[in-house]
């Protein structure tokens, strides 16, 4: 039978060709009784001459591993063997697929084998990166921190990875055939989210970072974000679907609290749009608490200004906007909730309705008043050091040492509510009020984020008024400016006018003092005529009314010069050396002329004659006069010598001479009205003189010795209003 | 008979005065200007000097400081149609200050006061 079969393979061997399938027959303990031709040309260790078929066939020595004839040898059933094989020494693994038909030859046991190969290596490479690839997706999927889940088109759970474990605390055995509606929030499934995931699905055939919410296994909303794909069987129906989910709950607290930043910096920046919009302290005062009480601005329910009054030194309250009961919020917010408004038509609205009542605030506004002495004082307190308080439920926090209390009354008492924010106002320099904010309608607790925009806001309109006050004292500059311009203006016109009317003036007086002269002689003649024409002529008649006339015309050339005015009184202090100094320059030529030296030794400096300057020149100028007379007829050169000392008392001037010198016989007479001893003069020199000193207060004392000269002496009484002489006189 | 030097550079004034105060009984010279008044001055050593001081040649100031040069002692009565020169110093070395009139009157008081103690003495 064996041969008869060995001869059978060859004619279908010879029969087959080069067809690529390997063939060879074994008896039971694996001895190689035949193999066709190809598998003798294609393996490259091909031994024939060897026995067992690992000799001959694979070069080896043992039985294969991987050969499943030795186990499954007894078993009936179709063996199907895959077998690794290098089958040339450059060329990569190929994988070989026997098939094995067990030949039984009538017996119970197999005789031998035969065993069919084809090379499967394409197929088989194929499948086993494939595998690799599936085991690699399953440990990806299994070790994602993202939620990967699979369902079927029910809806039910196929797959339940570790991140969907730990995002929604369900295990995959509580999950994994349930329906996916345990996860899904209730108001989501009445919205319809899960039709509109499939339709979604259905149209393009996945949704990407889909974000909605979800519910965990211990009840708590999550955000998430969802990414789900069809799957699709090989015939392209659809099996079922895969969900990667994303827990972006933290991304979305962050996106919140950005989009509530920047609602809060719009609604600041409109705010401070509204703080800039005027320079009229009391208007930005109104914009400032309408912005914190508005709906659109702070929301707080009340709010109050108090300013530093520098007159007083107190803390005052200035202004204050807020409704006192429901019944009045409710009229004024009624109002406001219509529709959107802007802050500018919420204030216009405020403002229109502020005028139109009496509201409670403003009593109120009227009690704040506290003594900036008060350094304890929670509202000093504040505004000195430019910190925020919070009273909440009666306690101030962090600040509980504070005097809370205006004239025995807290401040909880007087607002009506006990939890408020006490806000400072202030400028580079200084302090310059503070706000005080409540909720005294709703009792909403006051959020540290309400705050702290109102501390960010506090410091805008703080801002805001600083460059108001500016404003108003750059107008004020202006203001000044301007007038000191019209007034620069004013005055040049007055000069000008005053240039004008000078010039004139001078023309005027240059023309009168011509006609002047020309009416004193017609004057003069006339006058004349009168006393020689004979008694009840007409011309003599006729004089008397030129000389009438020319007298009247003299008048008013007066008045226009001003000539007629009457003297004024010419006493003043007198510094008798500058006096001395006149006359000296008046009688230079004289004194010169006659060869004669004159000295000046004018040591009184500080003291002072009260009297009239014109007649104490007098004097001294007789005197001088009187000296050179000394020297008269005398040959030798002379000298005079004028001193000046003084006291506290007295003012001391004295002219000398070395010249001839007085008689002592006369010497008691000189001072006597016309008495003189010179051939020229009116001998009333010496006497003026005298009368002149008597009359300021002095006297005067002559030392005359003849042939070596004379000293006349004046002493005055010193007027200089010098300390000291106080002090005498009080002694 | 006193001598009265008159300082006086318009003619018909110099006639009027010279014919009123010839009247009075003095002898009158007359200067038509500054220049000429010295030389007088020194020529005739008149007994008064009334002094125009808008006059040519010279101011009436600067006249009258020479004439104090020439002789300190013969007294000066300033005459003349302006009044603000009482402010100058200068002028107060003269005896008087007479602005002028149509109407003599002050003129001829103060050469009388000028000239009465002289009168007295003689």
């Amino acid at each position: 039978m064996k041969d008869r079969l060995i001869r059978i393979l060859r004619q279908l061997d010879s029969y087959m060709g080069r067809y690529p399938v390997y063939l060879y027959l074994i008896d039971a303990e694996y001895r190689l009784l035949w193999s066709n031709q190809f598998l003798e040309e294609k393996l490259p260790h091909f031994d024939g001459s060897r026995p067992f078929c690992y000799q001959a066939l694979w070069n080896r020595e043992h039985p294969c591993d991987d050969c499943l004839l030795v186990q499954d040898l007894e078993r009936q059933k179709v063996i199907k063997n895959v077998l690794q094989r290098s089958l040339q020494p450059e060329q990569d693994d190929r994988y070989l697929e026997f098939l094995t038909l067990p030949i039984f030859e009538g017996q119970d046991q197999p005789r031998g084998y035969l065993r069919i190969g084809v090379d499967i290596t394409q197929s088989e490479k194929e499948r086993l990166a494939l595998q690799t690839q599936e085991r690699l997706f399953a440990s990806i999927i299994d070790s994602s921190a993202d939620a990967i889940i699979f369902l079927d088109n029910n809806d039910r759970v196929l797959e339940w990875n570790r991140g969907a474990e730990d995002l929604f605390g369900y295990s995959a055995e509580e999950m994994i055939g349930q329906s996916i509606l345990k996860i899904i929030p209730q108001e989501l499934m009445e919205i319809g989210e899960l039709y509109y995931i499939r339709k979604e699905l259905q149209t393009r055939g996945y949704l990407k970072k889909y974000e909605t919410q979800r519910l965990k296994k211990d009840g708590e909303l999550i955000y998430v974000d969802i990414t789900s794909t069809r799957i699709l069987d090989s015939e392209g129906h659809p099996i079922g679907r895969s969900e990667i989910i994303k827990d972006i709950t933290s991304r979305k607290e962050l996106e919140f609290e950005l989009r509530r930043t920047v609602l809060e910096l719009s609604k600041l920046n409109e705010l401070n749009e509204l703080l800039y919009r005027t320079y009229e302290p009391r208007e930005i005062f109104e914009n400032i608490l309408i912005a914190i009480t508005s709906g659109e601005g702070l929301r707080f329910n009340r709010a109050i200004i108090l300013l530093r009054d520098k007159k007083t030194n107190m803390l005052k309250g200035y202004l204050g906007v807020g409704p006192s009961d429901e019944e009045e919020a409710q009229a004024i917010w009624a109002e406001l909730q219509d529709h959107y408004r802007s802050l500018q038509e919420v204030v216009s609205i405020y403002r229109e309705k502020m005028g139109q009542r009496e509201y409670q605030v403003h009593r109120i506004v009227q009690q704040l008043q506290v003594p900036i002495e008060k350094k304890k004082h929670l509202l000093v307190r504040a505004l000195e050091s430019r910190q925020v308080y919070q009273v909440q439920e009666g306690e101030v926090i962090s600040g509980h040492l504070y005097d809370i209390h205006i004239n025995g009354r807290s401040l909880m008492d007087i607002l009506g509510t006990d939890s408020f924010v006490v806000v400072p106002l202030f400028s580079k320099q200084e302090g310059l009020g503070v706000i005080i904010a409540d909720n005294c309608i709703t009792n909403r607790d006051i959020a540290s984020e309400d705050i702290e925009s109102l501390k960010v806001f506090a410091h805008q309109a703080s801002l805001a008024i600083e460059n108001a006050r500016l404003y108003q004292s750059l107008q004020d500059r202006i203001r000044e400016l301007q007038d000191a311009y019209q007034r620069l203006e004013e005055n040049q016109q007055k000069l000008l006018r005053a240039e004008r009317l000078a010039a004139l003036g001078e023309m005027a007086a240059k023309v009168a003092h011509e006609i002047r002269n020309p009416l004193v002689s017609i004057g003069g003649f006339a006058n004349l005529i009168t006393r020689r024409a004979p008694e009840n002529t007409d011309i003599r008649k006729f004089a008397v009314i030129i000389k009438e006339q020319v007298l009247n015309l003299e008048n008013i050339l007066n008045n226009i010069l001003n000539i007629s005015r009457p003297p004024r009184s010419d006493k003043k202090l007198i510094d008798v050396n500058r006096i001395i100094h006149q006359v000296a320059s008046v009688m230079g030529g004289a004194i010169e002329h006659r060869g004669i030296r004159l000295a000046l030794n004018l040591n009184c400096f500080s003291g002072k004659v009260y009297g009239d300057e014109k007649l104490l020149y007098h004097a001294l100028l007789n005197l001088f006069k009187n000296a050179i007379e000394a020297f008269e007829d005398l040959d030798r050169p002379g000298n005079i010598t004028v001193q000046t000392h003084c006291d506290n008392n007295n003012v001391m001037i004295e002219v000398c001479d070395n010249g001839r010198g007085i008689d002592p016989a006369i010497l008691e007479k000189i001072f006597q009205p016309f008495f003189t001893t010179k051939s020229s003069g009116t001998g009333l020199g010496l006497s003026i003189v005298k009368q002149i000193v008597e009359s300021h207060g002095g006297e005067v004392v002559v030392d005359s010795r003849p042939g070596e000269g004379s000293c006349f002496r004046l002493v005055f009484p010193n007027r200089r209003q010098a300390p000291e002489e106080s002090s005498e006189m009080g002694n | 008979m006193k001598k009265i030097l008159i300082v006086e550079d318009d003619e018909p004034q110099q006639i009027l005065y010279e014919t009123e105060l010839t009247e009075l009984g003095y002898q009158v010279i007359i200067a038509g200007n500054g220049d000429e008044a010295i030389t007088q001055v020194k020529e005739h050593q008149p007994d008064l000097i009334i002094l125009d001081l808008m006059i040519p040649k010279k101011h009436g100031l600067e006249a009258l400081r020479e004439f104090l040069t020439i002789n300190p002692n013969i007294p000066v009565i300033i005459h003349t149609a302006y009044s603000h020169y009482k402010d100058d110093f200068m002028s107060w070395a003269a005896e008087e200050y007479v602005v002028k009139s149509s109407d003599l009157t002050e003129l001829k008081k103060a050469i009388q006061r000028v000239l009465s103690r002289k009168v007295r003495e003689e």
